[in-house]
């Protein structure tokens, strides 16, 4: 049971990960940020491909989250950038995209699976009944940090001020001299960053491949949905309640249909709430 | 019924009874590679028919049709296996991918637009969960075969007919107070609402007629393919049906068509190596999503208007 949960625990720092920037991106710009699988594959890439050019793992790592908040970024100049004013096409700007980042790994790698190696791959935590994998101990702890330096940015310096502001009103803050297209840049460069943090955390559990984080990407929407589309605190709750649910599910009812149960939980929650769990009304980032 | 209207019918309604005869022509003639070829963009053109009515003309992303698609083909294998007649077995599984469209659609009609995209893309990834992981009756990763249920010739006649009946439903459909709904749906659902819409009902209803349309068209894709597989109807497939009817026109009477052949050419016939073609299809995708969201048919219609203005002026 503690093992499941302590399983759960993990599942939940990854969607966290993944869903704090989806969420910041939606809060800031209103775009169902699809391509952000493709972000975390190319910089899941990037690291697997610097650690096999003989680069040590800790400046494979620098490289891919570096990869995954360029690709992010140049996601927003050259695209969303333009549907900013046509919400409705943004799902299929975001579609488009994740087409293109994703067969770009395709074109670049090839459909094999590959393993990212890690110095700390072998190591092995035990407390009591619970065995905790250095890489899995590893996920928390980049999650913790970079969702903490994540909090103090947008509480404490003026840039996340700044950003919370657009996020509140749009308008309101421009008028009030708020710089938004640098806010929309800044918000795809932080969940660009937070998806690379995901694939050098996740990657080395699972395998490098174009269609990696297809279904981390389905469950950090959910956890976003849970958590209400904006909500920064809320995809953090929403992350670990999920991590939890879907580890429960695949321990005592079957782990083929894992995500499955980030779906029970997703419908459970719109027919109660049809817009999630905290109305988009009072959005904010924070 | 006045002439006008007649006249704007017998124009709709000509170009898709020839549609339907070339459909049958290219069925018969094609052979092998061709032949999948064209029997994809059949099945997928009243597949998107059915999307046209929710995508299209509603305006809501539905990215659950590759998974009504893939109901259809399993369940009537399902039902054939079991030694149920053809057109019974046909029929439930049309009924009973409806029955989860009614689902899929008690659940996210009330949604909202990114919602309702998030809610339905998550929906096939289940079901294409199920696919691979009910291996007893779909026959995992690896799919299974399908029994015959009708003759070749019947399949094929049937396969060109829903083409031009199916077309021939959406233009008649979408002139309806039903189209009319959606469109109301499309262009302000809140004012739609107060002004008496059942927009939520109306939204269920599309949901519900366009996993019919996926269904059949894949009870008569499995019929003719032989074998299904899960990769069939990813939620990758759903993607590219959510392009083809973007890239097409949303809400166009034609826009299945034009967006299954531009769609499956790309991927299918255009050999770039691994990948590229998806990279073209994403890029032209978000081009047309910018410079025209009217889609093909939108930009050849606007051309096809200036030039007549031109000529009556002249």
């Amino acid at each position: 049971m503690s093992q499941v949960l302590v399983n759960g625990l993990f599942l939940g720092c990854l969607f966290a990960v993944v869903a704090v920037g989806l969420t910041l991106v939606y809060g800031v710009m209103e775009v169902p940020n699809f391509a952000h699988a493709g972000v975390i594959v190319l910089a899941a890439y990037a690291t697997w491909a610097a650690g096999d050019a003989g680069a040590p793992f800790a400046l494979a790592a620098l490289a891919g989250i570096a990869c995954g908040a360029v690709v992010s970024v140049l996601t927003e100049v050259l695209a969303y950038r333009w549907v900013v004013d046509k919400p409705a096409a943004s799902p299929a700007v975001a579609l488009g995209l994740l087409l293109i980042l994703q067969n770009t790994a395709l074109r670049g790698y090839g459909g094999a699976g590959r393993s990212l190696d890690t110095p700390y791959d072998t190591v092995l935590f035990r407390i009591g009944p619970v065995t905790l994998p250095g890489v899995k101990v590893a996920l928390v702890l980049l999650a913790v940090l970079s969702l903490a330096a994540l909090h103090l940015l947008l509480s404490r310096t003026s840039l996340g001020r700044a950003m919370r502001a657009v996020a509140q009103d749009r308008e309101a803050a421009a008028m009030l001299g708020v710089p938004i297209r640098r806010q929309y840049t800044l918000a795809f460069l932080i969940a660009g960053l937070l998806g690379g943090v995901a694939a050098i955390a996740y990657a080395p559990t699972f395998q490098v491949s174009p269609y990696m984080a297809d279904d981390v990407l389905l469950s950090a929407f959910v956890v976003v949905v849970l958590g209400g589309l904006g909500s920064v605190r809320g995809a953090v709750t929403g992350a670990l309640v999920l991590g939890v649910a879907e580890s429960l599910g695949s321990a005592y009812v079957s782990s083929a249909y894992q995500s499955a149960f980030g779906f029970l939980l997703l419908v459970l929650v719109l027919v109660r709430w049809p817009s999630g769990l905290r109305s988009t009304d009072a959005r904010r980032v924070a | 019924m006045p002439a006008s209207s007649t006249a704007r019918h017998a124009a709709a309604l000509g170009p898709v009874a020839a549609v339907s005869v070339l459909a049958h022509v290219l069925l018969i003639g094609f052979q092998g590679e061709a032949g999948q070829l064209t029997l994809l963009a059949v099945s997928w053109t009243i597949a998107l028919t059915g999307l046209n009515f929710v995508q299209g003309i509603a305006g809501y992303p539905s990215l659950a049709q590759a998974s009504f698609f893939g109901g259809g083909a399993y369940l009537s294998a399902i039902l054939l296996d079991h030694g149920l007649p053809a057109a019974l077995a046909a029929a439930l599984a049309v009924g009973g991918t409806m029955l989860a469209g009614l689902v899929v659609g008690l659940v996210f009609s009330r949604t909202r637009g990114q919602y309702f995209a998030i809610g339905t893309m998550f929906f096939t990834a289940v079901t294409t969960l199920v696919f691979t992981n009910a291996a007893d009756w779909t026959g995992g990763p690896d799919g299974r075969p399908v029994g015959l249920g009708f003759p070749l010739d019947t399949t094929l006649l049937l396969l060109a007919g829903s083409l031009g009946l199916g077309l021939a439903a959406f233009h008649l459909l979408a002139g309806t107070r039903f189209g009319a709904r959606l469109r109301a749906v499309r262009e302000d659902e809140d004012l739609a609402q107060h002004l008496g819409v059942p927009t939520a009902r109306v939204k269920l209803v599309a949901i519900v007629v366009s996993a019919g349309f996926g269904a059949w068209a894949g009870v008569l894709f499995a019929q003719y393919n032989g074998v299904v597989a899960p990769s069939q109807f990813t939620f990758v497939q759903s993607f590219l049906m959510f392009v083809a009817i973007g890239i097409g026109g949303a809400g166009r009477l034609f826009a299945p068509l034009v967006g299954s052949v531009l769609v499956l050419g790309l991927t299918q016939l255009v050999n770039f190596g691994p990948g590229v073609s998806q990279i073209v299809l994403g890029a032209v995708f978000i081009a047309v999503t910018l410079v025209a969201p009217h889609g093909v048919l939108g930009v050849l219609g606007a051309l096809w208007d200036r030039i007549r203005t031109k000529a009556v002026t002249a």
